[in-house]
């Protein structure tokens, strides 16, 4: 469907046309910001709404007209439109006209910013207006009817070449804690890792001189307690200003996560346990206590290699910075796919395996992957594994993360043969890793590259020759039967925009039983490296507000079902007087002549015994029936598709 | 339980060698009182002070924290640091069991201890000062002991305080209002020409040339009164939760009383504590003490007196039961010559005596507003001073006047504070130092007389007033927006959680320093059953010692009792106090922005639905059943969270806002 066929009002196009835009210096408009003529389209439910400009006379009334979308070819998508609303011209350069716009604009929202600020001139803004040509318009006019008329085409297969967007462009309702600062105290999170005779290993930021005293300190809290109460410190919590400090104790290491981000006691010992089960899976328990038994003042930096820190650093990064959901959740996501071709994969695996069963004898594999790699991220293509048996999500986590310091500058098919301690598995023993890349692609459109990793897991020692000649079987088996292509590309992967899930912006879903979850693809436009993460940043935190609402500090939900709306409202009295985020650019007065869009955000958590869904609206809804509807099409969605979305079986021996 | 209570002032150790200095106080409570060793003591006061450094060292903001929760893998510990110099700890080693016998045991989170920790110094300083103020240090110490032991031994003792004022507790620094007056205020409207309750008040006594700027304020309360079951001798939980938006301070006259929240703090911890207001508790000489156990339940005693309507051990040692303390505080001097009665019985074997003292023994039941009309007959209400000069003069000074250090305006000083009641509300008459007719006994009499006459108005209004239904669902609302945080609920308190058999536990009432007194044989009550002792103790109690059975309360149906959580069974309401902490701690530690307001609407499976929003101005909770459908109109198309409550809640929001503002 097309907007434009269906929606625009050539009357009113006229009408803005011909109207004479004022210029701030202008004294003869006397123009008061609920006096302006607002346009307002009403697509479905969503409303998007802007400010017609005055046309030649005092507007006091709260007229509404609808207009044409040809009107305003420079606004990029539906938050942009409604971003935009005239302000009080008429006073400048006052506090109240301190205008924020939003961070996340575009660059050419921001040229629509620096059209209009030339309004005084009707010659220039003719000129602008011709500068966004057609083809911005038509773009725009494409993107919102694809995020609003939107469909279950990819996972059809019948994707290609139709790339629906829907803006990410949701405000943030939460403080910016990203501080750049070099002192270590500014950073709103951080993780140290020390021995229990204090001697530091790891931390996620400040140096060796900065954090010395402070594991000092860190140490003899520990230690009190444990010596004196023969009991073990938690966590210290500071009510008003948020702050949590959480310690792990796991003599000869004591953790401990300091954060300002108001997460639960238990998503910081998760997050704790992670590091440690890291630290433990590149040199195993029993090695870490034989190394301090004798010397409890050992350093165990002298041990780790550069790139134990350098993946310490990486999950702490996971962990505090980007948008990771397995942590979180404590699931996987998988790569979508036909449950034929899923199932002709696994046959495939699973006829081999029996197949080749004299040169990889039963007993030496333990368990196999095939990963999909993109953005650091992992999806589960194909498992092979014992039947009733299956790796600890921390476990698999530790793998991918090893995979991806490993391969991050690899050049050309490489394999790898590494020890690895799963300790959720074995907290004493190391198992050992076959991991090969089978291939790499570009991504749709896409600077990014996406890889198919084959991993292989043994407990037997030298067993490498084994795995090799089986992941190369494998590989030519999967080539040969031209399977290879069903997750060499993604071609199911799916934009919210597919669901017919109407102002849904994003959400995640995890079925229990099979511990993995799904969320739509997270785009932004110019794959804009910063921007991303800035968007990621955002998600995960609307996302954690979400999660840590109805878990308790054992992290268990308070109830077995659960359904929380969550509704962020900007108040009437902090428009004006909102204090601009940090690193903001001191405002043009053509955005003083603009209103950022008011924020109105909402989110859903459902969780009962079967699955658990998150869920984010774009900006501007406020009706709650609505996102259960949204919400409810989304999980039929998700078990509509259920066989292509998850793993549930895989291949079994 | 609470394991141990420590202040320090670190401000006072310079070097190592005198770090003992820093110590103010450290009390150890139950069996292991006493067993630490002053190295010990150190240990906890170094360990105090570096945790606050460690994590004083990572705050980035200006704002100063003043309190921290330090948890152990089974302890807790509580610090607040308090005039910039002071911390007060509290350590929690082992949570309070509740009724195993249902649902396995279950825990007092730490937030209701913290919020008693900060009450338990705000009152401090209104009845002794800032700790600063304390020059000389063993003076400071000795009040703490005299305070702060007894204030947190009566909580270890009766552990079920901490949680009986409900979540309201969670705010320290607000108060609770009735909202009695807003019940009023259309009544008030409609009659202008007659001279309202408060303005009697106002006029007639804080106008009046003899008192004018003599008496500072007048705060009128309205209390719970804690029934319980004659034949169980237990307290009756649901009955007593009634009405609970109705229950605070209904006004005060004076604008700009900053210590309102810690006054009414105070007075509301009494009444949970001690189920009710009497002479000796707002005298401070009321307390918990543990006996032995081997003196209770004492059954081949046959001085059980049927028509007194409960079981009364009759051992030496004192009470038995623990709802029979609340009795026992009430009729001390009656309990006495009891006493003294059954010792002479005993002797003389005489033990049939007994029940004829024992008729005359007043008892009481709830007397909340919606009963007021049932007990509006011909009967004479109950009035008279708690706390003032009119006081036996042989009796210590703090039942004539209790001096509380409060502040009206920027500057504290102490104030000389009577107290009166009428049935169950409350008068608190805060008077200034100088303000010598106060040991007037005429002045007294009239002022007692120009405050019933005003509370008898209220009460005659109160009957008058068609009385809009209670609402069908619950609601908090804590308004941050004024310059005294004020808190309104209709969320009935926590009562009657804990086994009601652990209250056999041998607690009873001690009346310190009054034995000797009691020993006099004065104790007579005269024929208007005033106390010629000038001692009191709130309720309608002579009023309700009528059988039962043809009391009109009995035959009608009030109709406050509706509210779903009302009717609630206790374990289903704590279970629901426990989700809304969960749901206020990520509140709390929610990052939102200073200009965004948070919804939320939980559908719980308990068949609650909660509805949250907070921002700069208040917070809102509302608790509705989810099965009450009858008001589920919404009154625009647009579903919002909000709306999606029904139109009965957005129609009482409309108005409750309006009444706010």
């Amino acid at each position: 469907m097309n907007v434009k066929d269906q929606y625009l009002d050539t009357a009113s196009t006229r009408s803005f046309r011909s109207g004479v835009r004022p210029s701030k210096s202008q004294s003869g408009f006397n123009i008061k910001t609920r006096g302006q003529p607002s346009l307002s389209i009403n697509l479905d439910n969503t409303i998007v709404q802007t400010i017609i400009p005055p046309v030649n006379n005092t507007l006091n009334g709260d007229n509404e007209d609808n207009v044409s979308l040809n009107n305003f070819p420079r606004l990029r998508s539906m938050q942009s439109i409604s971003s935009i609303v005239s302000r009080r011209p008429t006073r400048p350069n006052t506090v109240a006209d301190q205008l924020s716009v939003n961070t996340s604009f575009d660059p050419l929202i921001e040229q629509s910013f620096s059209y209009s600020n030339n309004i005084e001139d009707p010659s220039t803004r003719q000129a602008q207006d011709t500068a966004f040509n057609e083809e911005a318009r038509k773009d725009l006019i494409d993107r919102l009817a694809q995020s609003i008329y939107s469909y279950p085409a990819s996972l059809t297969g019948n994707s290609y070449g139709f790339k629906p967007v829907v803006s990410n462009e949701i405000p943030d309702v939460f403080i910016n804690d990203n501080q750049t600062s070099p002192d270590f105290k500014s950073h709103s999170k951080n993780f140290f890792i020390l021995t229990s005779a204090g001697k530091p290993i790891f931390s996620m930021f400040g140096e060796d001189k900065q954090i010395v005293p402070y594991m000092g300190i860190i140490n003899t809290v520990v230690s009190y307690f444990q010596i004196n109460e023969t009991t073990n410190i938690r966590t210290i919590k500071l009510n008003k200003t948020r702050q949590t400090f959480a310690f792990t104790n796991k003599a000869p290491i004591i953790l401990m996560a300091y954060s300002r981000r108001g997460e639960t006691t238990n998503e910081l010992m998760t997050q704790l346990d992670l590091l440690y089960s890291y630290l433990i899976s590149s040199i195993n328990e029993r090695q870490l206590k034989r190394l301090f038994h004798n010397r409890s003042n050992f350093d165990l930096r002298n041990y780790l290699e550069v790139t134990d820190f350098d993946n310490l650093r990486q999950i702490c990064s996971l962990l505090s910075n980007k948008l990771y959901p397995d942590f979180g959740l404590n699931a996987l996501q998988c790569f979508v796919m036909r449950k034929t071709e899923r199932a002709r994969i696994h046959d495939t695996i699973h006829n081999l395996l029996i197949n080749e069963s004299k040169d990889i004898p039963r007993g030496t594999l333990l368990y196999g992957l095939i990963l999909s790699h993109k953005r650091k991220m992992f999806k589960l293509c194909a498992v092979i594994r014992p039947k009733g048996h299956s790796l600890h999500t921390i476990d698999l986590q530790l793998l991918f993360s090893l995979i991806t310091h490993q391969f991050e500058n690899r050049d050309g098919d490489q394999e790898l043969w590494l020890p690895i301690c799963f300790p959720k598995f074995n907290s004493n023993g190391f198992l050992y890793s076959y991991i090969k890349y089978l291939s790499r692609s570009h991504a749709n459109n896409s600077s990014q590259m996406e890889d198919t990793v084959l991993v292989l897991i043994s407990a037997q020692k030298d067993a490498f020759y084994k795995l090799k000649t089986f992941g190369d079987k494998l590989w030519n088996k999967l080539q040969h039967d031209k399977l290879d292509e069903y997750f060499v590309k993604d071609r199911f992967k799916f934009r919210i925009s597919d669901i017919q899930a109407p102002l849904v912006h994003h959400f995640m879903y995890k079925i229990k039983k099979y511990v993995q979850y799904v969320m739509p693809e997270i785009e932004i436009h110019n794959d804009d490296a910063t921007k991303l993460t800035q968007y990621e940043c955002k998600l995960k935190k609307y996302y954690g507000h979400l999660y840590n609402s109805v878990v308790d500090d054992t992290g268990l939900p308070i109830n077995k079902t659960i359904l929380n709306y969550f509704h962020w409202e900007e108040e009437e009295e902090g428009e004006e007087g909102e204090e601009r985020e940090e690193g903001e650019d001191a405002i043009t007065e053509t955005q003083r002549d603009f209103k950022r869009e008011k924020i109105n955000m909402m989110g859903l958590i459902w969780i009962t015994p079967q699955f658990e869904l998150y869920l984010i609206c774009n900006n501007g809804v406020n009706n709650k029936e609505v996102v259960l509807r949204s919400a409810k099409r989304i999980i039929g969605w998700c078990k509509k598709y259920e066989s292509r979305l998850f793993i549930q079986e895989g291949a079994t021996f | 339980m609470i394991k141990d209570l420590v202040v320090i002032d670190p401000t006072r150790s310079h070097n190592d060698e005198d770090t003992h200095k820093s110590l103010i106080l450290f009390h150890e409570f139950g069996e292991a009182a006493g067993s630490s060793s002053l190295n010990d003591k150190l240990n906890r006061v170094g360990i105090i002070q570096g945790l606050w450094s460690l994590t004083q060292s990572f705050e980035e903001t200006q704002e100063e924290e003043n309190e921290k929760v330090i948890e152990l893998d089974n302890e807790v510990i509580l610090v607040i640091k308090v005039e910039s110099r002071y911390f007060m700890a509290i350590s929690i080693n082992e949570y309070e069991n509740f009724d195993d016998t249902s649902k396995g045991t279950s825990n007092i989170p730490f937030q209701f201890y913290l919020g008693h920790l900060w009450l338990c110094y705000k009152f401090f300083v209104l009845k002794h000062g800032a700790f600063s103020k304390f020059n000389d240090n063993a003076d400071l110490t000795n009040n703490l002991n005299e305070h702060i032991i007894t204030f947190w031994n009566d909580i270890y003792l009766k552990p079920d305080t901490l949680i009986r004022q409900g979540i309201n507790v969670l705010w320290p620094n607000a108060y609770k209002t009735s909202e009695l007056a807003d019940l009023l205020e259309s009544e008030t409207a409609t009659l202008a020409d007659d001279e309202s309750w408060d303005t009697i008040i106002n006029r007639k006594i804080l106008l009046q040339e003899e008192s004018y700027l003599g008496v500072k304020d007048i705060l009128i309360y309205n209390l719970p009164s804690y029934s319980k079951d004659r034949a169980t001798g237990i307290l009756n939980d649901k009955r007593s939760r009634i009405g609970t938006k109705y229950f605070g301070l209904v006004r005060n006259f004076c604008q700009a009383f900053e210590s309102l929240p810690d006054i009414s703090n105070w007075i509301y911890h009494l009444t949970q504590q001690y189920d009710v207001i009497s002479s000796h508790v707002l005298a401070g000489n009321t307390h918990y003490k543990e006996v032995p156990t081997t003196d209770d339940n004492n059954d081949d005693d046959d001085d059980d007196d049927d028509a007194g309507g409960f079981t009364t051990q009759t051992t030496g040692a004192g009470l038995a039961t623990f709802g029979n303390k609340l009795y026992h505080n009430m009729t001390l001097p009656i309990s006495f010559a009891y006493d003294v009665v059954q010792e002479v019985g005993v002797t003389a074997g005489v033990s049939s005596s007994m029940s004829y003292l024992k008729s005359y023994m007043p008892s009481w039941t709830t007397s909340t507003p919606n009963e007021l009309e049932t007990n509006r007959s011909s009967e004479r209400k109950r009035y008279g001073y708690l706390i003032s000069p009119l006081a036996q003069s042989s009796l210590p000074s703090n039942y004539k006047i209790i001096k509380l250090n409060l502040k009206f305006g920027s500057q504290a000083k102490f104030y000389n504070v009577l107290f009166w009641y009428y049935e169950n509300m409350l008068a608190i008459i805060i008077c200034d130092e100088n303000f010598e007719t106060i040991w007037n006994h005429s002045y007294l009499n009239d002022l007692s007389f120009i405050l019933s006459l005003s509370m008898e108005k209220l009460h005659n209004k109160l009957e008058t007033v068609k009385r809009p239904m209670q609402e069908n669902f619950g609601y908090l609302i804590v308004d941050k927006n004024k310059s005294i945080p004020e808190l309104r609920s209709s969320i009935p308190s926590c009562i009657g959680l804990f086994n009601p058999y652990q209250n056999e536990s041998p607690l009873n009432l001690v009346i310190e320093g009054l034995d000797k007194f009691f020993s006099i044989p004065n104790l007579n009550i005269d024929k208007n059953g005033e106390n010629v002792l000038g001692i009191d103790i709130m309720g309608s109690l002579f009023s309700t010692s009528k059988p039962r059975e043809t009391s009109e309360i009995s035959k009608r149906k009030s109709p406050y009792n509706n509210t779903f959580l009302d009717a609630m069974e206790t374990d289903k309401l704590w279970t629901l106090y426990e989700e809304l902490l969960i749901f206020l701690d990520s509140l709390n530690k929610s990052e939102t922005k200073l200009n965004i307001s948070e919804e939320r609407l939980l559908t719980l499976s308990n068949g609650v639905l909660c509805y949250i929003k907070n921002d700069h101005q208040r917070t809102l909770i509302i608790l509705k059943n989810w099965f009450d459908n009858k008001y589920d109109d919404y009154p625009t198309k647009e579903v919002t969270l909000f709306n999606n409550l029904g139109i009965d809640v957005t129609s009482w929001w409309a108005k409750k806002k309006y009444d706010m503002e």
